[in-house]
């Protein structure tokens, strides 16, 4: 979350501070790229420590819905990025967003799955919520770089504001029970 | 006849006893898998939603797991079995997952292989 932070800031130094067009690939994006990982081997780590109560049908079931939403998302975007005249840096970034966004809801639907019963759901809930947030903004947010019809402040990133705020109320929730 | 009598009881209240002690170090060391906080969290919480404290689960262990349940759902089952598995080896004996028992059931188990241990030893 710190490296989102640093990201938003990156991002708001361009626009408020110096107020130039945003490089894409930026700084930013690096810093929310590299954010991903962290918060990826802290669910991780969380999952896997109550993961072996999950049957091995749920397993299946659950890795082949982010399977197929994982195809999906490429299907509806390689199109328009590979039709795009990008470098390949850019290309690679504009798949990289919504990919690590199911790679997150990969191992949070499992936590899901895991505490749904228990108040600790309502947590798991709202983080998968958040990134499913994230998943749809990302996805507008490449498409539209993709086909240059995204600027700055486009309502598209309202998306990403409620992935934070769902972020919030879901460590908040978890926080008040453990 | 009432001297043996006398003996047994002193024996039950002695493996009751070594059993409780035994089960609270299990659960403090299974719970601390989720962290000191987290644990100190949990004896708050157990205790405000089901008036139940650390001392009273040997003797309410179903209100124990029901609690659990509440707090993890599914996930309330990995917690006991890192205590099982803590409780069963401080008795030397290894936890072993058997289909459909529960909880109550396992510690019923290691009840026994308390009893067994001081027979043994008498």
């Amino acid at each position: 979350m710190a490296f989102w932070f640093l990201g938003e800031t990156g991002w708001a130094i361009y626009t408020l501070v110096l107020g130039v067009e945003i490089p894409y690939p930026s700084i930013a994006d690096v810093f929310w790229l590299s954010g991903y990982f962290p918060l990826f081997l802290a669910l991780y780590w969380y999952v896997k420590t109550f993961g072996f109560v999950l049957s091995r049908r749920t397993l299946v079931i659950l890795m082949t819905t982010v399977f197929v939403l994982s195809v999906l998302v490429s299907a509806v975007l390689i199109t328009p990025i590979l039709g795009a005249e990008e470098d390949s840096i850019t290309m690679l970034v504009d798949f990289a967003y919504p990919l690590l966004d199911l790679v997150l809801f990969s191992v949070a639907v499992l936590g899901l799955a895991v505490f749904l019963k228990g108040n600790l759901g309502k947590s798991w809930l709202l983080i998968n919520a958040g990134i499913l947030s994230n998943v749809g903004a990302d996805i507008l947010f490449s498409y539209m770089t993709a086909q240059e019809t995204y600027y700055s402040g486009h309502p598209l990133e309202l998306l990403f504001h409620f992935g934070y705020l769902l972020f919030l109320l879901a460590f908040y929730a978890h926080a008040k029970e453990l | 006849m009432l001297m043996q009598k006398s003996s047994e009881g002193a024996e039950l209240s002695q493996v009751e006893e070594q059993f409780r002690q035994v089960l609270l170090e299990a659960i403090d060391e299974g719970l601390l898998v989720l962290g000191e906080n987290s644990r100190k969290a949990l004896y708050f919480h157990l205790q405000n939603m089901f008036s139940l404290k650390k001392e009273d689960v040997p003797d309410r262990p179903e209100a124990f797991v029901e609690g659990l349940k509440k707090i993890f759902g599914a996930g309330a089952k990995a917690i006991e079995t890192w205590i099982l598995k803590s409780l069963y080896q401080k008795l030397g004996a290894k936890y072993e997952e058997k289909k459909n028992s529960q909880f109550e059931d396992y510690l019923n188990d290691a009840k026994e292989i308390i009893r067994a241990n001081a027979t043994r030893k008498a």
